[in-house]
């Protein structure tokens, strides 16, 4: 509930208050407030009203919530009607009792006895007065009789003995023509008494005679005097000789109190009876204020208590909301107050927090679990074997960048799909199967075709990961090359041995061979010699073979270290073609520029030549064949250059079972040759730290027809300049000269 | 319940005029030494609900209200100078004489209501500015100079809030109760000599 709302109503609660104790003290008989009571009146309708609306607009603001199924305005609402009930049942009571009574004994103030006793009081007080009224005119007329004939000088003598010692009397005699004659004051400090007012004296004139009761003139006090006034007339010799007597009496005091109290009560009850209805609104109008007043105090009292009530329910609600849309924030608690509500926002905030801690525990061993995570796909996209997980269906679940390059193949919309079906591996799943359900750990060698046709040979390992349903990792790397490296490694060896083995032998034979044939030529018949000669020149001519070939073999045992230095490919494939000027199918690149790499030129100069003789053995003797070398600077993916050198021939190709061999000394697809000119191409780029493929054309260039290519790459020295090229050449030419 | 319907009613406007105060002829005058007077004949019926409350003996307040208003185009008008009289009638159920006291000192008694009412609203000869009041004095002066800036008005009126409480109730809602002359500006003359008393 808003702060302006709070004050309104309770700067309405005290004026209702005060307003309501001003009504009352207005309403009873007689207080200071009596000339404000229409104000008050209106004030307290006006409250009234300004309550009514207050209450309503209170009021529909529940039903609303009600209505619109606000958590606590049921509570509220149930609260607030008991409440209201509590306080309008007994105001209604009262009022109701209270408005009975009024009626009833306003009602009896006006009985018919008491009316009659006040009217009989006034004809009471009436007689006496009139009592009082005919002595005084009879005293007034006897003094006027008794001085008709006597001078003005001795008529106080005559006025003493009529007034005969009475108190409070004045005596005044006057003439027709208002002088007056003769007086007698009741007071010494009086000299005359009162003169007659003119309208007494002309009434008097016309009536002869003239009494009235009236209050006494010059006191301020209640006090009644009785004025009668007597007229005689003598008919004289001098005229009409009129004279007034006048009898100013005191009505005793005693008396006079009497009647003035009876006359302000018979005017009271006059008046009461006048306003009977009045009153009767007065009354009803306070009483009906007091109960709507009341009643929307009690109305407005019980929404408000009851709101008071179920303002924590619905902060706890609002709370619970806020925790279930992850807001742990603790409610506002007092420690100091015992009050149960109290304790049960502090039970609740300590859930919240314990809550929270648990929410951040989880948060933090999600985060620990999801680095880990992190971690090992990390490993695994760096692991240079290939990895699968598989489910307990041996279903693919997880791979890595690895797998997919050995088996040269996406697995990504493998994934789910069972093992037998993944290419490469589909082969060896029965086997892997069984190995596993009986081992945890398995491993053999595998052959696998891979889409593009080639075969390649993997080592394959499976583990069985412990568990209720057990998951599958298979391990898997590409053997081949290792396998081609031991074969090299083995064959140095064999060859090294070879060599010495063989070359020994060889020379001694050469040598006995040329003796003997030196020996016996003259001794032999000319046939017998010419076998000799055949047979000798065979012998010579195989042992230079075997010699060359041990040399061969020796020289791909005993390859020197590189000794790279920068060399323009360009440059050196110029110099070279000299060489080959009779084979006119070779084609030369015509290109200048900058092909700078990093090679051991003479290794280098071996590479072309091995590969140029490759292709020449590629394409035989075939006229029309054709060889091409080409140079050309390629752009990797990283942003660094590369130098590529190719030289494609014409001739069959290449065919998927021996591209995985080719590189492996000693294996030859031609009829003749060692076997080991691309042994020596590879072994000797890879020391350069280059790379050397041999393959289809196809394969590179899908526009060219049959053939081989076979490429070297290096990697472009970026900043090899004119200078280096000038200092290389001139080291070549000193080493020539050296 | 309680009978509610006076208190709820809207206030009947009667249509005949038999109750009214009128005055007439009214004149403010002001005698040699510096007295001013007002001057002014008052008529005075009564309807006959008060006529017997008189004769319940409820008192009557008549009040003579005179006013001198500075006018002022931008607010109320300022009151600079405000008199009355207070004249209280009430009947003397037992010597059944109407009494007339005015302003609480001087009680006459008179047999007639009539008599009493003609006596009560007088307004003949009333001293509305003393020779001592000399700021009073000065405002007339100057509302005589200048008659267009002042407001100078008088009226005569039944004062309502005098009534006993359960009779203000009924003169809150009827018109009966109600009694006002409408106020009327009297006529500033030119000196006149010799003092009336």
């Amino acid at each position: 509930m808003s702060l302006a709302l709070r004050l309104a109503l309770a700067l309405v609660f005290v004026s209702a208050a005060a307003l309501m104790l001003l009504l009352a003290a207005a309403s009873s008989s007689s207080s200071a407030f009596d000339q404000f009571y229409p104000w008050l009146v209106a004030a307290n309708s006006m409250l009234a009203a300004i309550m009514a609306g207050l209450t309503g607009w209170v009021v529909v603001r529940v039903w609303r919530r009600y209505r619109q199924k606000i958590f606590g305005a049921r509570i509220m609402v149930r609260l607030a009607l008991a409440f209201a009930l509590i306080g309008v049942i007994p105001v209604a009571l009262v009022s109701f009792i209270s408005a009975q009574f009024l009626a009833k004994t306003i009602d009896s103030w006006f009985s018919q006895g008491v009316n009659v006793a006040l009217q009989s009081g006034i004809s009471l007080g009436r007689a006496s007065l009139d009592a009082i009224q005919s002595d005084a005119m009879s005293k007034a007329r006897r003094l006027a009789i008794s001085i008709e004939e006597v001078m003005p000088s001795q008529m106080i003598g005559h006025i003493e003995k009529v007034v005969d010692g009475r108190e409070g009397v004045d005596v005044l005699i006057l003439s027709g023509s208002g002088a007056v004659l003769a007086s007698r004051s009741a007071q010494l400090s009086t000299l005359v008494p009162e003169l007659p007012s003119k309208e007494a004296l002309n009434r008097a004139r016309a009536a002869r005679q003239f009494v009235s009761v009236e209050p006494q003139t010059g006191s301020t006090e209640r006090t009644l005097q009785v004025r009668a006034i007597a007229m005689t007339t003598r008919v004289s010799s001098l005229g009409d000789d009129s004279r007034f007597v006048q009898w100013v009496e005191q009505i005793p005091p005693g008396l006079t109190k009497n009647l003035e109290a009876l006359n302000d009560g018979v005017r009271d009850y006059e008046q009461l009876a006048l306003g009977k209805q009045g009153l009767r609104k007065i009354y009803g109008v306070t009483l009906l204020l007091t109960l709507l007043l009341a009643f929307f105090g009690a109305l407005l009292s019980a929404v408000l208590l009851s709101g008071w009530l179920a303002g924590p329910l619905r902060q706890l609600e609002r709370a619970t909301k806020a925790v279930a849309s992850g807001d742990y924030r603790p409610l506002r608690f007092d420690p100091a107050s015992t009050d149960e509500l109290n304790v049960l926002v502090g039970s609740f905030n300590e859930m919240t927090g314990q809550l929270n801690e648990a929410r951040e525990i989880a948060q933090k061993s999600r985060l620990r679990l999801e680095e880990s995570n992190l971690f090992l796909q990390q490993v695994l996209a760096h692991l240079s074997a290939g990895v699968l997980i598989l489910d307990n269906q041996w279903r693919l679940m997880e791979f890595n960048t690895s797998a997919e390059r050995i088996l040269a193949a996406s697995l990504l919309p493998k994934k789910t799909s069972p093992l037998s079906s993944l290419p490469g591996l589909g082969g060896c799943s029965d086997q892997l199967i069984r190995g596993l359900a009986e081992h945890p750990d398995t491993q053999f060698q595998h052959e696998a075709a891979r889409s593009d046709g080639s075969v390649v040979t993997l080592l394959v390992s499976g583990s069985r990961l412990p568990g209720k349903a057990p998951q599958y990792v298979i391990i898997f790397d590409d053997i081949g090359e290792l396998l081609s490296a031991q074969r090299s490694r083995d064959f140095a060896e064999m060859a090294r041995r070879l060599a010495h083995e063989i070359k020994n032998p060889l020379t001694p034979i050469q040598l006995s061979a040329e003796r003997l044939q030196r020996r016996l030529l003259d001794k032999l018949g000319h046939d017998d010699a010419e076998l000799l000669g055949r047979s000798t020149e065979t012998i010579v001519e195989q042992v230079a073979a075997l010699k060359a070939m041990v040399d061969e073999f020796r020289n791909y045992a005993r390859l020197p270290a590189a000794n790279p230095e920068p060399v323009n490919l360009a440059l050196l494939l110029r110099e070279m073609q000299t060489l080959y000027a009779t084979d006119k199918r070779i084609h030369w690149p015509d290109i200048g520029g900058h092909f700078w790499v990093s090679v051991d030129r003479a290794q280098m100069i071996q590479v072309i030549h091995n590969l140029i003789q490759n292709a020449q053995d590629a394409v035989g003797d075939d006229p029309q064949a054709r060889i091409t070398l080409m140079l050309e600077t390629l752009q990797t993916p990283s942003g660094a250059e590369k130098i590529r050198f190719a030289v494609l021939d014409s001739g069959p190709g290449i065919s998927p079972e021996s591209r995985a061999r080719l590189f492996e000394p000693y294996f030859t697809t031609k009829a003749k040759g060692s076997g080991l000119g691309l042994a020596i191409v590879k072994k000797i780029v890879e020391e350069n730290q280059g790379r050397v493929n041999l393959t289809n054309r196809v394969d590179l260039w899908p526009s060219h027809s049959s053939g081989a290519a076979a490429t070297v790459e290096f990697a472009k020295l970026e900043n090899a300049s004119d200078n280096q090229a000038v200092r290389s050449k001139r080291r070549e030419t000193g080493k020539a000269h050296g | 319940m309680i009978p509610l319907t006076g208190f709820i009613a809207p206030p009947e406007v009667r249509a005949d005029d038999i109750e009214s105060i009128r005055l007439s002829q009214a004149t403010l005058s002001s005698t040699s030494d510096n007295t001013w007077l007002i001057d002014a004949g008052v008529q005075v019926s009564l309807s006959a609900v008060l006529v017997d409350a008189v004769k319940r003996g409820v008192p009557l307040h008549f009040v003579s209200e005179f006013e001198v208003l500075k006018k002022r185009w931008y607010w109320f008008d300022d009151k600079v100078l405000s008199k009355t009289k207070s004249v209280r009638i009430n009947y003397h159920a037992l010597t059944q004489q109407y009494r007339v006291s005015i302003s609480g000192l001087h009680q006459m008694a008179y047999p007639e209501l009539d008599e009493a009412l003609a006596a009560a609203v007088n307004l003949r000869g009333w001293p509305v500015v003393g020779s001592a009041e000399v700021p009073a004095s000065a405002v007339l002066q100057e509302a005589k100079r200048s008659p267009r800036a002042f407001d100078v008005r008088l009226r005569v009126r039944l004062d309502s809030a005098q009534l006993p409480k359960p009779l203000q109730i009924n003169a809150l809602t009827n018109q009966d109760w109600n009694l006002s002359s409408d106020w009327i500006s009297p006529q500033i003359v030119s000196e006149i000599t010799g003092a009336t008393p």
